[in-house]
């Protein structure tokens, strides 16, 4: 599925992989995130941590008529106010995909997976 | 006068004149912020979270540093507003880990919280993006150890981090 956007030169498609991509790099570099939970982990039951490589993992496109709502599974540092990482993560994506790709995003929805301690590292 | 030791007492009053020149100049940090979202709030971010750590400082001073910067941490980390914000309060959670169970300290262990509080604040980003509050915290932490070989003298030592 691809997100479409009409020019009055013409149609320019965005699949919701590099949606997907850009919200996770966007992501990434908010402080207080130190990973995201990948969907597969999900299943598991086991939050793992992944790399940069993964920068699409752990997020979900829902793509209908045009609305875009995104679902982000992140980890985040102990010993950060979480609400406000999860906010500032919020904030980051939404204004990145206005920038770059030109995406209006209707909602980012935040599930906090994990939580990685100072002992785990 | 030359400090050449800092208690819990001298550091509330180094947090409260550093707080009052941020209220001063929110402004001039709101014009800074381009990162992540170039709203221009920062200034006000850090002044509520600053804020925030000072009215907890404020309400359980302490003559032991130890317990001065754990106070300051833990207002900081319930008051972090913005990015800047949750970056300050990591800052100081780190500062605060280090000087942990100590009442006083000299001036090479100040200048070790400050460079802890940055390393712990670099582990809680997984893509640190140079050019923010990250980049001068950790450039003027350096510069605090090579300050504090030379002198022992903490304002010495603030001037040339500074």
């Amino acid at each position: 599925m691809t997100v479409e956007m009409s020019t009055p030169l013409g149609k320019i498609d965005v699949t919701e992989d590099v949606i997907a991509r850009i919200a996770g790099g966007a992501a990434m570099e908010v402080f207080g995130l130190v990973g995201m939970a990948s969907r597969k982990a999900l299943k598991d039951g086991i939050a793992e941590l992944l790399g940069r490589d993964n920068l699409s993992k752990g997020v979900v496109v829902h793509n209908t008529n045009g609305e875009v709502v995104l679902d982000m599974h992140i980890i985040v540092s102990y010993g950060v106010k979480i609400s406000e990482v999860a906010g500032n993560v919020q904030r980051r994506v939404r204004y990145t995909l206005e920038q770059t790709v030109g995406v209006d995003v209707t909602a980012v929805n935040i599930f906090v997976q994990g939580v990685r301690t100072d002992i785990d590292t | 006068m030359v400090h050449t030791r800092l208690d819990g007492e001298l550091f509330s009053r180094m947090v409260y004149l550093g707080a009052n020149l941020l209220s001063e100049n929110v402004k001039v940090v709101d014009g800074l912020n381009v990162f992540p979202v170039p709203d221009g709030d920062t200034g006000t971010n850090m002044n509520l979270t600053l804020s925030s750590g000072v009215e907890e400082l404020t309400r359980k001073e302490s003559p032991r540093i130890t317990e001065a910067s754990a106070t300051l941490a833990k207002g900081l980390l319930m008051g972090a507003r913005g990015n800047s914000g949750v970056i300050l309060s990591q800052l100081f959670r780190g500062f605060s880990k280090s000087v942990n169970g100590k009442d006083v300290i000299t001036t090479r262990q100040f200048a070790d919280a400050l460079k802890a509080g940055v390393d712990s604040a670099y582990q809680a980003v997984m893509k640190p993006v140079e050019g923010t509050i990250l980049t001068v915290a950790r450039e003027a932490a350096e510069m605090a150890i090579r300050a504090a070989r030379t002198s022992d003298d903490i304002a010495v030592v603030m001037e040339k981090t500074y």
